[in-house]
């Protein structure tokens, strides 16, 4: 037998060479993403305080942090926020399994896409801001109005990204699986899976965002407790640390679950492409 | 020992106004033993589409195509115009993926890479290999779930002159080596006259034109006088055929 010498050049260096330079870029790349984190966190609290220091009734750092503490002391903050994760997680879930068996279909059927694209357009215009109002009128106070809120606001970045997913499944990797006689099985864990995994988590992001949304006007139009219901009791209170302490607690979850979850899921199912 | 048996095959496609239009025309042909077939012919006159029915690809309109090793059905392993590698798996991952007998693949897909001259690059992704690695890996791929017939569809079209001379000496070690049934399609003569004991010529229409067959001793090489006379002598023909149309 022959080992024959490759006749083209390798466009990329030897693996030990490459993998000395991926960690050096890794490293990099995680220690720049700290630093522009770092500063836009203190650029963010420095306007904050100089909107304290010098506008009008703008509660400083330590009032808010204070009264953030307040509220975690008296057990308000761990009780609320539950509430509204069990509610914001199975308004989610349900958006995440009907959005995906919706958004197949309409990438897998011209029929179907003609007969839902419209109205899965008109869905993903209107503001989470209807669907609270909407799911007030119709459920009136009750665990029903955030969860429903949260799961329509979600339903159309689900149903129009699993759809573009779909739709991008390369129709020639299938052929060729076919030639070789894969299996259905094969195909859907090696072809189509990978295919759609950028998009989906592209779904998940614009669904916990928009759904994170609609849960916190739900809360304060619709509930009695959760942390919109709590911010609206500071802000009917008039006590502006109170409603800036729960503001702070909202940011903080979209922040911490693109960046811990989204972010790590995104750069593990698209390590391909950088690799 | 593999065969390739088809008889009056028919293909026919309707567009969208309804109007049929035959690309394959009652094709007969028979392909057996360690045979290495070219099908060449003017574009359109539907060599990849003869190919891909006799992957399964494509449906027939007509007529049958059988592909045999002794008495049960053959392996077949393709080869395209294109690598058609997963771009998210690595180029192990990718030999594993065609892989029906799971037993001994490891050994059976470094054997390959290793005969491509590419068995160092076993972990890394597609995207960081040049077009003709990728088109070698695509051809150990092909050759590395052992089958008993290989169909290729141009496999060399897209690259350069000085790649597809290099990958052509490659496949013809490597089929010297392993001896499988190969239906290959090129518009290329002077790659069917290197490669082939038998070379299929298509007509426009979809017909068999004629066949020619080439009894050259192996391993060849495109400036062997010999070569050079028969793909002269071929392309005479492939003029006579052409004024004829």
């Amino acid at each position: 037998m022959t080992t024959a010498t490759a006749p083209e050049a390798t466009p990329r260096p030897l693996p030990a060479d490459r993998a000395a330079s991926l960690w050096s870029r890794r490293g990099r790349s995680t220690s720049s993403s700290l630093i522009a984190l770092a500063a836009s966190l203190l650029s963010m609290l420095a306007v904050w305080q100089l909107a304290a220091e010098y506008g009008h009734r703008v509660p400083s750092i330590g009032e808010t942090i204070g009264r953030l503490v307040d509220e975690a002391a008296g057990g308000h903050l761990s009780t609320n926020l539950a509430v509204s994760m069990n509610r914001f997680t199975l308004g989610l879930v349900a958006a995440l399994v009907v959005g995906t068996a919706v958004g197949v279909l309409m990438g897998l059927s011209r029929f179907v896409d003609y007969a839902l694209a419209d109205l899965t357009m008109a869905a993903l215009a209107a503001p989470a801001v209807i669907w609270a109002l909407l799911t007030t009128m119709w459920f009136g106070f009750g665990w029903l109005t955030p969860v429903t809120t949260v799961f329509l606001s979600a339903l159309p970045f689900v149903v129009v990204n699993i759809a573009k997913a779909v739709r991008a499944v390369p129709p020639d990797l299938v052929l060729m699986a076919r030639s070789f006689g894969v299996s259905r099985t094969h195909v859907l864990r090696h072809i189509v899976a990978p295919a759609v995994a950028g998009s989906t988590v592209a779904a998940v992001r614009f669904a916990i965002m928009s759904a994170w949304n609609g849960l916190l006007l739900a809360e304060w139009f619709g509930s009695t407790s959760g942390v919109g219901w709590r911010s609206r009791y500071w802000y009917d209170a008039n006590q502006l640390d109170g409603f800036l302490a729960w503001l702070v607690i909202f940011i903080a979850f979209l922040v911490l679950a693109d960046q811990i979850i989204l972010g790590p899921v995104e750069h593990f199912v698209t390590r391909w492409r950088t690799a | 020992m593999a065969s390739i048996e088809i008889d009056g095959l028919v293909k026919d496609y309707q567009n969208r106004q309804g109007k049929q239009t035959r690309v394959l025309d009652g094709i007969d042909l028979s392909i057996s033993g360690e045979t290495f077939v070219s099908i060449v012919g003017p574009s359109g006159s539907g060599k990849t589409t003869l190919l891909n029915i006799v992957s399964g690809i494509e449906s027939l309109s007509n007529g049958s195509v059988r592909l045999r090793a002794g008495d049960r059905d053959a392996k077949v392993g393709y080869v395209f115009q294109d690598p058609r590698l997963l771009p998210w798996r690595t180029v192990t991952q990718n030999l594993r993926f065609v892989q029906h007998d799971r037993s001994g693949w490891e050994q059976r897909a470094q054997h390959y890479l290793d005969l491509v001259g590419l068995g160092h690059l076993g972990d890394r992704y597609p995207a960081q290999l040049s077009g003709g690695q990728q088109q070698r890996i695509g051809i150990a791929r092909a050759f590395s779930v052992e089958p008993d017939i290989l169909l290729m569809d141009e496999p060399f079209s897209h690259l350069d002159a000085m790649t597809s001379r290099s990958l052509r000496e490659h496949l013809e070690r490597i089929w010297l080596e392993s001896r499988r049934t190969v239906m290959f399609v090129t518009h290329d003569v002077t790659e069917a006259v290197q490669l082939s004991d038998r070379i299929v010529v298509l007509a426009p229409g979809g017909r068999i034109h004629e066949t020619i067959e080439v009894d050259l001793p192996r391993p060849r090489r495109a400036s062997d006088p010999a070569v050079a006379m028969l793909q002269a002598e071929v392309l005479a023909r492939f003029e006579v055929m052409e004024a004829a149309a």
